[in-house]
């Protein structure tokens, strides 16, 4: 009798806990997310974790509108040669070596606790930016800012000491932050100048304190006041769960309609397991999903399971996986291979099935062949497909003097007396879709003679400076795959784009210094991993940086377009796609165009459309 | 009612005692008594039919392991062969027996392997971890317990010490520290191992740290056996012709505790098994391109929602439980035959 | 007695530290320091700049004279901060990750013990019949199983075939209110999770009580209690099962450390925020504090237990006597 009893309660329970909750009954969201930020800080982070989730409670100085088109967001208007904001100073060649750009936030503009946004935050965030003890992420953008000037309380001046012609990019990522460029000073001004001060006392204990009061400060770990520019506010966070945050009604940009009409709460649940992931979706409890977690799945697989109950978006990314070769002439095993000919990367790249290759690890993902992506400047969608060509590859690899004497299936060669077989190593992370790469890959190339000896090894190993810049002695001594943003120097500033060029020919008088080359003499640091040195893509890319006029941009960047994808310094694989899974009624949560690179802008207009809310994206 | 109870297992019990052959040795009246142990006899069956199997893997299956066939990915089990499976399935050879090229009948993987002879070449893996693991992991805690158990007094306590701390170092993270340090290639010691071992790195790496984890427990086990026969006679008549530590250690002590050794292996086989899958699912242990059941496995997970994408789960982790059930029948029964204390009660 | 006591609790302070002397060595081994992330997206970060960094940050100190720093901080109370949350080590692993980790070893812990005891009960008095052997071979089943797979197919069948009628991981719904649909949603993401959990658990526990239940009837005061016309229900709950219990109440109190870290399949499978994925993501990623506070943590339970069951053995076998 109790055992009955006690089963009858069992199933009560259960039953009590399958209440369905959000969604359009109580005009809430529940957006589903894989990858959990550590902090709250707004100098310091990881790009995929937290650009989603500080874009739903942040706005920067311009933003995206419906169309496409720039709008400004925080400043009064954007910044033009016109409206006097942008000055240049043009050279003799009619290139742009200083500008200087002025901003004015709205009078209207207000941080979530009332307190009004002021210049004073943007020259305070610079600061907090360029103190060199500080953990920040990347000094990229921050580094071509020469100086900020305060004019008056809403009103400041940037002077750029190197050109950079998205000044007032999408996100507003002018540099001063890595996240969102204006933080405010009456939160993180008290806690930088503690922070500043305990480490002066006691430099012994610097990243203790910083980890400590800096990225563990509350404002930063959610356990005191989160504040921000945007349309919602934070609300409390839950880690290892979740995070809220709640609709704010003094925002100054509206989507049609009455503001009840959309969303008026946001929840973002962190789960690591995909296939959890995606049970709650099935069972309603996710609404949707950001554009990270559901990498690699199979589109048509998901249509199945969730039916006209949900919508499955595929969006091109803007972030284009590829190979990085070993070039550097220092590392005998990649120089044995013939690395740094480009016959060879031409002959590799002919015998990789990139179409198949795409199709089954990365669905939705389309054939790169450039280093930027439709939508940039100048992309130019005419270049070289190098389309899949056995026999190619094979003339190519025997120009070179490779042949399979021994009848082993892999290509030898001899080089003074030394015999040297064609073993390729092949690292990458442990992702799913990355291992399923190297199997494929192996396969691939095992067809033209190749060994690709496959390595998956931890993101924090691969991407340590320790292991990537290290090229030049060998650590990784082939090919290293993984993805970067399209682009040439456009926002958001991402410490991975732009690594074909050497050296950036920007001192007066020029020196010869390959600054972004990993090499003894510069200690390692820079982001051309591979060790590529051409003088003239460096300067066809100083040129580009230079000329603001968009069409002669465009043609430079043509010409670079086409070096690349005849040297071939990177193979590019796919511009992956991305998977954003929405239910059926969700509005205005999508991209809209590729360059804006996330759906998390606009949070203003997201809302169910059974609420009243209307569809401008 | 309870006295037929109690006399009826009484009875049984009696029965069930063998009778001990006049001149019989203790292994043939082991190898006996574990013939009469059904279950054992069957697990024992089966477990040198996987062995086998595993041995032989590359020659008893029309594929190559690693082939793919990225137009037939995640294929349903059937024992029928597509229309033009030859040209499309590109096998190693057309037929083994029944075989026939084309015809996958636990299904296809997530790039259009055959599941089958992943199971079996993964099997080679996890069986050759799983027993050479335990074999030499029980080997050096028996060497190490005898030696602690008869030397006794400063040698015992320090052995004592060791394996108290040992075990008290939550096993499964030091497991991952380890394995975690030696695979990186960043560390100059992984660095070294790869250049000596390459490929087969992983493979030694896991051997070795697990062997480094699980030889406790039979130290413990073999020190309690040589500190209980210590005292008896025969050793202390091997004392008084003296007989050397060492000689008798090896060749009076060793011999009389070598059936609870023998057991142990067994049983730490299985449970070498489980970690080596259970490292591979976390990604440390075997890497692909080699497989394993664990980093199958570790695979599967995602395609759980995919049609047909259960299939890539649900044979490797079956073949585990059949392989691991196999050697506890197994060395249950052993345990039965070869100690005569344990007869009946386990 | 006592003077043992003290002993045994004073050497548990200098295997603690040589556990933590090994633990951080180890660890430290581990390449990678958060000045790498900034060395990689500057291309103007010149060595100057890393080993003035480094040194700011005591990062270049080798790794014994770190630990002693470490060790300094800890003894008073300070466990650092977690590289990951930015939250203080101590406080990310107590409060946030080891009361999830209790509650499914303590459910499961409950569970086993429950169905456990009868079984293996059961099947000792009806050894070697129909009972026993079913019970045997599902015993085997249960211990031979390995838990991932195990998880991993329980989530097939009830979260996938049947269409989110359980909830295939996670910790709880946000957004639930009401005492009971909160229980509710509580109990629906802990069912699957503990039941994998507990499935090696109870199969081991059976067969454990099964053989001590089995060595208990045949003892002395087993046959003396029914000689003296005892009923059988009260000779066997009564004395045998109060007797029988010890050993598994002993092995009980030794798998309980285990649980704690050693769930981290379960965990990562269910997507269960405990102690045992927290260790795990804390090594991969060198979150060096999180990853020292929770192996020792566990280390000194370990060592805290096994104390516990000497001296549980000791007080209840008047025949053990430590000196």
């Amino acid at each position: 009798m109790r055992y009955r009893m006690s089963v009858v309660v069992l199933g009560i329970l259960l039953a009590a806990g399958l209440a369905v909750l959000g969604g359009p009954a109580s005009n809430n969201l529940v957006i589903g997310a894989s990858q959990e930020p550590s902090n709250l800080c707004p100098w310091e982070g990881a790009a995929d974790t937290k650009e989603n989730l500080m874009g739903i409670f942040n706005v920067g100085l311009t933003y995206i509108d419906s169309s496409g088109v720039l709008q400004p967001g925080l400043a009064t208007e954007i910044p033009t040669e016109s409206n006097g904001r942008l000055v240049v100073v043009r050279d003799a060649t009619g290139q742009v070596t200083r500008q200087q750009v002025v901003w004015t936030i709205r009078e209207d503009a207000y941080w979530s606790d009332g307190v009004p946004i002021t210049s004073d935050d943007a020259i305070f965030t610079f600061k907090v930016q360029n103190t060199q003890e500080m953990m920040v992420t990347t000094r990229a953008f921050s580094n071509l800012v020469e100086e900020i000037v305060k004019i008056d309380d809403k009103t400041f001046r940037i002077t750029y000491g190197t050109p950079n012609l998205f000044y007032s990019s999408v996100g507003g990522s002018i540099g001063l932050a890595r996240f969102y460029d204006i933080a405010p000073k009456h939160i993180w001004g008290p806690v930088y100048d503690q922070v500043m001060a305990q480490i002066a006392a006691k430099p012994e204990n610097a990243s203790t304190i910083i980890e400590g009061q800096f990225l563990g400060a509350p404002s930063s770990t959610g356990t005191g006041a989160v504040v921000g520019s945007g349309a919602f506010k934070f609300v409390e966070w839950q880690i290892n769960q979740f995070i809220r945050f709640a609709r704010r009604a003094d925002f100054f940009l509206a989507a049609p309609g009455p503001a009840s009409n959309y969303l008026q709460e946001i929840t973002v649940r962190y789960i690591v397991a995909q296939p959890t992931l995606l049970s709650g979706i099935m069972a309603g409890e996710i609404e949707a999903c950001d554009d990270i977690s559901l990498a690699g799945m199979e589109p048509a697989v998901l249509r199945a399971q969730l039916g006209s109950q949900a919508v499955v978006e595929v969006t091109a990314s803007g972030f284009i996986e590829k190979l990085n070769f070993n070039l550097f002439p220092s590392c005998q095993v990649a120089a044995d291979l013939l690395l740094g000919d480009k016959r060879t990367r031409q002959a590799i790249i002919q015998a990789i099935d990139r179409d198949d290759l795409a199709r089954t690890v990365y669905p939705g993902a389309t054939v790169s062949n450039s280093f930027l992506v439709d939508g940039d400047i100048g992309f130019d969608a005419a270049l070289n497909p190098w389309p899949y060509n056995l026999a190619a590859a094979r003339t190519l690899l025997a120009d070179l003097g490779w042949a399979d004497s021994d009848g082993d299936g892999t290509l030898e060669r001899t080089v003074g007396g030394r015999a040297i077989e064609f073993r390729l190593h092949w690292v990458a992370t442990t992702a799913d879709f990355r291992i399923r790469t190297g199997e494929i890959l192996q396969e691939m190339l095992a067809d033209v003679g190749i060994k690709l000896e496959v390595e998956n090894l931890p993101g924090s190993v691969v991407f340590s400076s320790e292991y990537l810049n290290h090229g030049s002695e060998c650590t990784w001594r082939g090919i290293v795959e993984y993805a970067e943003a399209g682009g040439i120097g456009q926002a958001p500033a991402d410490p991975l784009s732009n690594e074909l060029w050497a050296n950036d020919l920007l001192e007066v008088p020029v020196d010869a210094e390959l600054e972004n080359t990993p090499l003894p003499e510069n200690s390692f640091g820079g982001t051309n991993i591979m060790g590529w040195v051409s003088a003239e893509f460096d300067q066809l890319r100083a040129d580009a940086l230079r000329e603001f006029d968009p069409d002669k941009r465009s043609a430079i960047v043509k010409l670079m377009q086409q070096l690349y994808n005849e040297e071939l310094p990177t193979v590019p694989l796919y511009d992956r796609s991305e998977i954003v899974v929405k239910m059926a009624g969700l509005v205005n949560y999508t991209k809209g165009t590729a360059a804006a690179r996330t759906q998390f802008w606009n949070t203003w207009e997201w809302g169910w459309a059974q609420n009243g809310a209307v569809a401008v994206r | 009612m309870t006295d037929t109870t109690r006399t009826r297992s009484k009875q049984v019990e009696v029965e069930n005692e063998l009778q001990t052959h006049p001149g019989e040795s203790q292994w043939r009246y082991a190898w006996r008594s574990f013939r009469r142990h059904r279950l054992a006899m069957a697990a024992g069956v089966v477990l040198v039919i996987l062995i086998l199997g595993a041995i032989f893997a590359p020659w008893l299956t029309p594929y190559d392991y690693a082939r793919q066939n990225r137009s037939n990915m995640f294929g349903s089990p059937s024992l029928r062969v597509a229309a033009d499976a030859q040209t499309i399935d590109k096998c190693a050879r057309p037929q083994v027996l029944w075989w026939r090229c084309g015809a996958h009948p636990f299904g296809t993987d997530d790039l259009g392997r055959d599941i089958l002879t992943r199971v079996l070449h993964g099997g080679r893996v996890s069986l050759l971890v799983g027993f050479s693991a335990a074999f030499i992991s029980t080997l050096l805690g028996s060497l190490i317990g005898a030696i602690a158990g008869y030397w006794g007094r400063a040698v015992d306590a320090f052995a004592s010490r060791l394996i108290e701390i040992m075990l008290s170092i939550p096993q499964l993270p030091l497991l991952l520290i380890l394995v975690g340090l030696l695979a990186n290639p960043g560390v100059r010691f992984g660095a070294m191992l790869t250049g000596v071992l390459g490929d087969s790195k992983n493979i030694v790496i896991i051997i070795v740290v697990i062997i480094l984890l699980s030889w406790m427990s039979t130290a413990r086990l073999v020190r309690g056996q040589i500190i209980a026969l210590r005292e008896r006679d025969f050793v202390e008549a091997a004392r008084a012709i003296g007989a050397s530590r060492m000689r008798i250690v090896f060749r009076h002590l060793l011999p009389n505790v070598a059936s609870v050794i023998i057991v142990q292996a067994t049983l730490m086989t299985g449970e070498a098994i489980l970690i080596e899958s259970g490292l591979s699912f976390l990604g440390l242990g075997i890497q692909p391109p080699a497989v394993s059941w664990g980093n199958m496995l570790s695979r599967a997970q995602g395609f759980l929602y995919y049609p047909n994408g259960v299939y890539t789960a649900l044979f490797p982790g079956l073949f585990i439980l059949l392989t691991v059930l196999c050697v506890n029948f197994v060395g249950d029964g052993l345990r039965d035959a070869l100690d005569p204390r344990y007869h009946g009660r386990a | 007695m006592a003077t043992y006591l003290v002993r045994r609790v004073l050497q548990l302070i200098p295997t603690l530290f040589v556990i933590s002397l090994l633990l951080f060595g180890l660890l430290a081994m581990k390449p990678g320091d958060p000045i790498d992330e900034m060395r990689r997206g500057n291309p103007g970060f010149t060595q100057a700049d890393y080993d003035r960094l480094r040194e700011f940050y005591g990062l270049d100190k080798p790794w014994y004279v770190q630990y002693w720093r470490w060790l300094g901080r800890v003894v008073h109370g300070d466990f650092g901060t977690s590289r990951q949350f930015g939250r203080p080590a101590a406080e990310y692993v107590f409060k946030y990750r080891l009361p999830n980790t209790v509650l499914l070893s303590g459910l499961s812990l409950l569970l086993s013990f429950s169905v456990a005891v009868p079984a293996g009960v059961w099947s000792a008095l009806r050894q070697r019949g129909f009972v026993d052997y079913t019970i045997t071979v599902v015993s085997f089943v249960g211990v031979s199983i390995p838990i991932f797979w195990m998880g991993i197919m329980l989530i097939y069948i009830f979260a996938v075939q049947f269409r989110g009628f359980l909830p295939a991981g996670g910790l709880a719904t946000p957004g639930v209110t009401g005492t009971w649909p909160i229980l509710g949603d509580r109990l629906r993401h802990l069912l699957l999770p503990v039941l994998a959990l507990s499935s090696l658990q109870v199969a081991q526990w059976t067969r454990f009580m099964r053989s001590s239940m089995l060595e208990t009837i045949q003892l002395d005061f087993v046959v003396t209690a029914r000689s003296k016309g005892l009923s059988e229900r009260q000779v066997i709950f009564k004395h045998a099962l109060r007797n029988a219990i010890l050993p598994l109440i002993t092995l009980m109190g030794l798998n309980v450390p285990a649980l704690f870290s050693g769930a981290i399949l379960t965990e990562t499978v269910f997507n269960w925020p405990g102690m045992g994925r927290a260790i795990y993501d804390a090594i991969l990623v060198n979150d060096f504090n999180v990853a020292m506070v929770s192996l020792m943590f566990i280390s000194l339970l370990v060592l805290l237990f096994n104390l516990l069951t000497d001296i549980a053995y000791a007080l209840v076998d008047p025949r053990i006597r430590y000196g």
